[in-house]
């Protein structure tokens, strides 16, 4: 029995860090890499899921529906991006608190928005594979695990490949080392944080779409992910997205099992003991470099 | 017992840990999100043998949309609710309450099925009418005493209080979904989709057992 326990606790874990990884993107992006604290992109995730939901609606898979609205989310990512720029960055005021209270307040005009479009009761998809399982020897898989997980990985993939494998990529990971050296060399370190910004969010796109059919979701259940996403990013190492799936499985992986072998009561303290375990160990995070 | 936080997404591990103890009865006091999580982990995961009986105070099924969307992994679970449409329940006035509350909404976009709470709403309302008509004033401490010592017949049956302000006699009813459809809300809209069990005076059928047996 407790070898079943704990060979389901470590499956099921595992994917749902599939779905943490895929959350916390488009904050290792911002956040990581720019070091903007876009504390609204968990209510993005939420809007995607709403996204998605409206386009499954139509009969259409809702994991295919959060990749057919992620331009749409890109380009509301670079429309926010130039209101933040014009707003703080232009003027010199770009603090770390006048961030904070601007993507606040986006959240909660976001959240608000929500409410009034759709309500505040629970919302869910449909899908085939949502209520079935796959049952390999003494390990059961549930599907709803399965899909996000998969996305999870190919969209934190094909991320990393993105930022270390093309200009616009490396453009990127140079402007959060220095926008100086960016502008010496004739490229925009304002142009390239605005493509960033935009990247993130179709990141949130995709992982709304993965969130409803892991769960149905209202309009405030992005404020559960607030603090699991930036301890995943900071645990993972600023920016470093093979260390963001790394560090949502670890989280994934832990939570699993404390829920099977101490209780779920347990769980959400998970995320922060091992972020502040590993800082106070390496306070560079998993993958970061010392900078 | 076993208890959960609000943000819990997994369940998978609390029922295995369920089925590992091989209960007789499960109880479950959850919040709307999770209420669905753990039907959902049922239909994954399964459910021991050994349970009887299912379900208890699941908020949020109750509603259009996780009644649609949930469908035939709603079968078997006995929970706690306020109205259904069952010849037991077949008050005075209720049906056209429901015809009339469904149109508006509707146009309001808000849950259409109306079963859960608004009849109680606005029985809450026919009480208050009756006792200002029959006291003839809106004087609270008058209205108390008034329907402290009357019955009132309203859309939900007849309402009468006791000495402690409770209910005179126990009218939270316990339902067993059975031969639940996916994705079709209008089959909430007539009887035989939950069998009242409790209390007696409503019931319409008995406890259908074990919970694995109930839910095919």
């Amino acid at each position: 029995m407790v070898v079943e326990l704990t060979s389901n606790a470590i499956v099921s874990g595992l994917l749902l860090g599939g779905l943490y990884a895929v959350a916390s993107l488009g904050l290792t992006i911002t956040f990581g890499l720019l070091e903007i604290p876009n504390i609204a992109h968990p209510t993005f995730i939420v809007l995607g899921a709403y996204c998605a939901r409206f386009i499954n609606l139509q009969g259409i898979d809702p994991v295919i529906a959060g990749f057919i609205f992620a331009p749409v989310f890109y380009l509301g990512g670079v429309a926010l991006y130039q209101v933040y720029f014009v707003s703080f960055e232009h003027r010199g005021r770009s603090n770390t608190l006048q961030s904070f209270t601007f993507f606040f307040g986006v959240a909660l005009v976001l959240q608000v928005s929500l409410i009034l479009a759709v309500g505040v009761d629970l919302t869910s998809v449909r899908a085939a594979y949502i209520g079935k399982s796959l049952t390999i020897g003494i390990i059961t898989i549930p599907y709803r695990l399965i899909v996000p997980f998969a996305v999870g990985m190919v969209v934190g993939v094909a991320t990393w490949l993105f930022l270390t494998r093309t200009r616009t990529g490396l453009a990127i990971r140079a402007v959060a080392h220095d926008a100086n050296a960016l502008r010496i060399v004739g490229l925009s370190p304002t142009r390239a944080k605005r493509h960033a910004f935009g990247i993130a969010m179709m990141t949130a796109s995709v992982a709304g779409a993965a969130l409803i059919v892991v769960s149905p979701v209202d309009p405030f259940v992005g404020t559960q992910y607030i603090g699991r996403t930036f301890a995943i990013v900071v645990l993972a190492g600023m920016g470093s997205v093979p260390g963001t799936l790394a560090a949502a499985l670890i989280i994934g992986l832990l939570e699993s099992l404390v829920v099977t072998f101490i209780g779920a009561t347990w769980a959400p303290g998970i995320s922060f003991a091992a972020l502040l375990a590993t800082l106070a160990i390496r306070p560079s995070g998993l993958f970061g470099i010392a900078r | 017992m076993s208890t959960t936080p609000p943000n819990t997404v997994d369940f998978s591990g609390i029922l295995r840990n369920v089925n590992a103890a091989t209960p007789d009865f499960v109880f479950v006091g959850s919040y709307p999100a999770e209420s669905a999580l753990l039907i959902r982990g049922i239909s994954e995961i399964g459910i021991a043998d050994s349970v009887k009986m299912f379900g208890g105070a699941m908020v949020g099924i109750q509603y259009a949309q996780q009644l649609e969307s949930l469908g035939s992994a709603l079968n078997g679970i006995i929970n706690y609710d306020t109205y259904v449409v069952a010849p037991t329940m077949k008050f005075p006035g209720i049906e056209k309450f429901l015809e009339r509350y469904r149109t508006i909404a509707e146009k309001a976009k808000i849950d259409s099925l109306d079963h859960f709470l608004p009849p109680f709403f606005y029985a809450g309302g026919q009480l208050i009418a009756a006792a200002a008509n029959a006291v003839g004033s809106i004087n609270e401490a008058k209205l108390a005493e008034w329907l402290h010592h009357n019955t009132v017949e309203t859309v939900v049956g007849p309402i009468k209080f006791g000495p402690d302000g409770n209910w005179a006699e126990n009218r939270l009813i316990w339902a067993q979904y059975r031969g639940v459809q996916d994705a079709n809300i209008d089959q909430f809209r007539g009887p035989g989709r939950q069998i009242i069990v409790q209390p007696e005076a409503l019931a319409t059928g008995t406890v259908a057992s074990p919970y694995k047996k109930a839910r095919t």
